[in-house]
């Protein structure tokens, strides 16, 4: 409220008692000053006498025939000034209306704007200078039902939207349409009056009006008179240029394009919208900019993927997520991609016509990594870590990791080239000297633990690499063997490495057993020129067989080993020991030579040589007679033997020893594996590997008919594939002989007259 | 012929008890027996012979059995032991329809067939059952897949042609099927009755034993 230069015209309000006419007289020229002149202000003393004018003639009860009779209490005037300022305003539109018809776009968005705030300010004042009137006879008029009776200020933009607003729209839309040419003028990257485009987009929503609630917002005008064509326009506009931009650019291009256009109408929201518009207009962009060309980016996906196009990539997957229709494909295609680079990976290794059988574990491990590890970047940095695209990741790797040109058919080639790996990691003299490399080697080495399926085959391969690291005492370092396990457990529980676990135990229990027997025996006996270490091996836990034939025991070591057997038997009475001379080993002290030499060997090599104390010469039958070691085996440790030039083999199937042995190490080591062995290792995991299987269905499924007592033959197949596949993947075929042997075992039988279902025998 | 009497049916006993054992027919005997009275080893006549006597053992009658048996049936002569014989055999093994049974001059007491005549299936399948337990050993579970073939060469192969295509598998992955189970005895018949020559009825997701199945495999890889 100003407080200067107000006219006269208001010093002298009408009396009390003025009718209608007189009062209306008096008001309506405040009125005029307010709605056309408030700039030049108006002085306290006559605003009052216009709000008492208003208030008097509101209270006064003399007036008849405007009051209904059957109202109780005070009588509520108002009706008549409520008309004369309905036709008030419409009178005021008048001379605006002829103003407007000579204006266009910008400047007819700028006189609506102008005059809106003028006559906004107007009516806000008009609705207070009138209060009593909104208090009392609009408020009743309101509260018995006439809806179409509002507050001043209502009013006010009512009859604005009716008289003003309408007959402009009513030409050609002409206000929303210089509104829609503005905005494509933004589009086309002309820096326009955008607070002008808000001024009038939120005069209509100003004079959207909820006849039941003229406070509560209404959108009705906004959505008729703006947000529909708007939509419209930006479809076509984008539909438009999208298609054109695709005909002269790159899929890439337009995805830096598409990504542009709706980070602007995100803004374009912020900036001079109503926020509810958002959702539509979003939705209707990426309609048009991306589900429209979908097909194409999908098709453009493997190019992206190819040429590691990272960005492109990225605004591709966060285009395409946007709908949610648009991952699936690429998802599709990225796991096909995947698979293809992990088998064309391996497949180069192998080259034409290479050996698979002869490939190096570690050229193979660093291969499938070497791939996983590209794609699960590419997941993360492009594809922001989605499930669905790291479950596409998984699935390809699961089948390039199980199979590829270096398996063929075998299921059980990867999870052994794996395992050998492991090995080659946790052995002695590996390369990765520092511990934080050989942790790392091995969390790889999980990476594609998680893929394998067969994991059984990798665990009997596992612990068998892991049986010969400890009794050969090459294992790198105990700290990693046991990280190691720890990783087997986590992956896959307590029962995958319990056997593992148990192997440990017995390697500390045989040390503390080898020092306690070393100190009982110096206090019994002083002969003992012999070093002896034993390690005694729970059967069960270790994958260790004995020898195949007899074996004559030295009698230079007879003595101890008749001594420890006794010593044992005081220890734990009852436990059978058997010695495992096939993985025994020795070192002897050479005393035939004018240089001493300490011979590391084979306990078989031991047998033969120590026969050389007595006999210079000997033949393979006498050696054999001597040793009963088998011949196959034994011509193979001589034959080690020769080559070292320990032994020497002029005459067939005689050997001498050889008095002028040299080497230029102190310690010769003559104990290197058979080929033999070598060879059959593989063979003997394989078939421990289905035996195990075999006992390893038959057990799932009786544990399943025990709970579930009777079951379809279908589902029950597929209950032992769902509970076993975290091992192996189980044959249908091995599954169904299970079922046999079971049913002839009689654990489980048919349902008479039901040839499918089978019933748990208790 | 002569009407049934209990010392008849003895002294046939008598005449084909074996040599070293006075309380059975053994092997010699029966062949001896069948040789008399006309009935052929080869076919299922024998095995309904054991059936019809009940007998526990293979190729031997002990001479309870014998004496219970002849006197359910009321048999005392080779001739109408062969009319019975053959009357099972046409009935159960070569699906003919019952012979029309007139206890007057019926050669022996045809009560007993007269209910086999009503439900034949059922009747063939109390035949089929007897054979498994009557060739499996007492200690085992199973019966050799030699003696299962020859079994099912003459129970099943008459009746059913696929049989015949099955034997031929078999035979043809000679030592791989070692022996046969109750099941795959019991799944071998229900396959006879629900699988055609055609391999109709046939489902690969039912629960068959795995020989049927890649008898199954088999014979679509051989007929494309």
């Amino acid at each position: 409220m100003a407080s200067s230069s107000t006219s006269d015209a208001f010093i002298s309000a009408p009396p009390r008692t003025a009718d209608l006419e007189e009062t209306w007289a008096f008001l309506t020229k405040g009125v005029d000053h307010i709605m056309n002149k408030l700039d030049t202000g108006m002085d306290f003393p006559s605003y009052t006498n216009l709000y008492t004018t208003v208030y008097n003639y509101c209270t006064s009860t003399k007036m008849h025939g405007k009051t209904d009779s059957n109202r109780t209490g005070a009588n509520l005037v108002g009706a008549d000034l409520y008309v004369k300022l309905q036709d008030y305003f419409v009178e005021h539109f008048k001379s605006m209306k002829e103003k407007t018809a000579g204006l266009q776009d910008e400047e007819l968005l700028r006189y609506y704007a102008t005059e809106w705030d003028r006559y906004t300010t107007g009516a806000n004042f008009l609705n207070r200078l009138f209060t009593y009137l909104n208090r009392y006879w609009v408020k009743r008029e309101r509260d018995e039902g006439k809806k179409n009776v509002y507050q001043v200020y209502t009013l006010a933009l009512a009859q604005w939207k009716q008289h003003f607003f309408l007959p402009i729209q009513k030409e050609d839309t002409k206000l929303a349409s210089a509104l829609l040419r503005l905005i494509e003028r933004q589009r086309n990257g002309e820096v326009i009056d955008q607070g002008l485009v808000k001024k009038v987009v939120f005069s209509f929503v100003s004079l959207g009006l909820d006849n039941n609630d003229p406070i509560k917002e209404c959108l009705d005008v906004y959505k008729e008179h703006f947000e529909t064509p708007f939509i419209d326009a930006t479809e076509k506009y984008y539909k438009k240029e999208s298609d054109t931009f695709l005909a002269s650019n790159t899929v890439s291009e337009y995805l830096k394009k598409a990504e542009d256009r709706l980070r602007e109408e995100d803004d374009r929201i912020e900036r001079y919208l109503h926020t509810k518009t958002r959702k539509e207009l979003i939705s209707k962009c990426e309609d048009v900019l991306i589900r429209e060309h979908s097909e194409l980016m999908w098709e453009s996906f493997q190019k992206l993927l190819d040429f590691d196009q990272d960005e492109d990539l990225q605004r591709m997957y966060a285009l395409l997520s946007r709908i949610p229709e648009g991952l699936e494909p690429l998802r599709k295609r990225f796991e096909g991609h995947v698979k293809q680079a992990g088998l064309a990976s391996i497949s180069k290794l192998i080259g034409e016509g290479g050996n698979a059988d002869t490939i190096d574990p570690k050229v193979y491990v660093d291969a499938l990594l070497e791939v996983h590890k590209k794609n699960s970047e590419t997941v993360t940095r492009s594809f922001k870590s989605e499930a669905g695209f790291a479950a596409s990741l998984d699935k390809a790797c699961r089948e390039f990791v199980n199979r590829n040109t270096a398996t063929g058919s075998s299921s059980t080639k990867s999870p052994e080239l794996i395992a050998k790996h492991a090995d080659m990691l946790l052995r002695k003299n590996n390369k990765m000297a520092e511990e934080e490399d050989l942790e790392g080697a091995l969390n790889r080495v999980m990476v594609l633990f998680k893929y394998l399926e067969d994991k059984d085959v990798f665990q009997t391969f596992y612990t068998t690499k892991l049986s010969k690291r400890l009794i050969h005492g090459v294992s790198a370092s105990d700290e990693s063997e046991a990280s190691m396990i720890s990783k087997l457990k986590e992956a896959c529980g307590f029962e995958y490495t319990n056997k593992l676990q148990r192997m440990f135990t017995d390697m500390s229990l045989s040390k503390d057993l080898t020092d306690s027997f070393k100190e009982r025996m110096s206090q019994n006996h002083d002969d003992m020129d012999i070093t002896f270490s034993v390690m005694v091996l729970g059967t069960n836990f270790w994958p260790l067989n004995p020898p195949p034939h007899e074996f004559v025991i030295p009698a230079e070591i007879l003595t101890t080993y008749d001594r420890f057997q006794k010593y044992y038997q005081t220890k734990h009475s009852g436990r059978k020991l058997t010695w495992l001379w096939n993985y025994s080993k020795n070192e002897l002290r050479t005393n035939y030579l004018n240089q001493k030499y300490i011979l590391m060997t084979s306990s078989y090599q031991m047998a033969v040589l120590v026969l050389y104390n007595k006999n210079e010469t000997m033949s393979l039958d006498e050696i054999f007679a001597a040793t009963s070691i088998g011949k196959d085996i034994l011509t193979q440790v001589l034959a080690l033997l020769v080559k070292a030039k320990i032994l020497i083999n002029e005459e067939s199937e005689q050997y001498d020893l050889n008095p002028g042995f040299k080497s230029k190490k102190i310690r010769v080591n003559l104990n290197l594996p058979i080929k033999a062995e070598v060879k059959q290792e593989s063979n003997e995991v394989l078939k421990a590997v289905d035996e195990d299987r075999k006992y390893a269905i038959q057990a799932t499924i009786v544990r399943i008919m025990k709970a579930r007592k009777t079951m379809k033959n279908q589902a029950l197949i597929q209950e032992v594939i769902s509970q076993i596949s975290h091992r192996f993947a189980p044959r249908i075929p091995d599954i169904k002989k299970a079922i046999e042997t079971l049913l002839e075992k009689e654990y489980i039988e048919r349902v008479d007259g039901s040839k499918d279902t089978f019933a748990y025998v208790a | 012929s002569e009407p049934y009497t209990s010392a008849r049916a003895l002294a046939l006993f008598e005449k084909y008890v074996d040599a070293d054992d006075s309380t059975a027919i053994g092997p010699v005997g029966l062949e001896n027996l069948c040789a008399d009275a006309n009935i052929p080893m080869e076919g299922a006549m024998p095995l309904i012979l054991a059936w019809q006597l009940g007998a526990k053992e293979m190729g031997r009658f002990t001479k309870d059995e014998w004496v219970e048996g002849t006197s359910n049936l009321k048999i005392s002569s080779l001739s109408s032991l062969l009319s019975a014989l053959s009357d099972l055999n046409n009935l159960l093994i070569f699906s003919k329809s019952p012979v029309k049974s007139n206890p007057k001059i019926d050669p022996y007491d045809r009560t007993t067939y007269l209910s086999y005549a009503k439900d034949t299936k059922s009747a063939f399948h109390k035949l089929y059952l007897f054979c498994f337990n009557l060739a499996k050993p007492e200690q085992s579970r199973n019966i050799d897949m030699e003696t299962s073939a020859a079994l099912w060469s003459v129970i099943l192969s008459p009746k059913y042609p696929i049989m015949q295509e099955v034997l031929e598998y078999i035979g043809e992955k000679d030592g791989v099927y070692k022996a046969t189970n109750k099941d795959l005895w019991t799944m071998m018949l229900e396959f006879c009755e629900t699988v055609d020559p055609n391999l109709q009825g046939y489902e690969s997701e039912e629960a068959w034993p795995t020989l049927l199945d890649e008898f199954v495999a088999w014979k679509k890889a051989r007929s494309p």
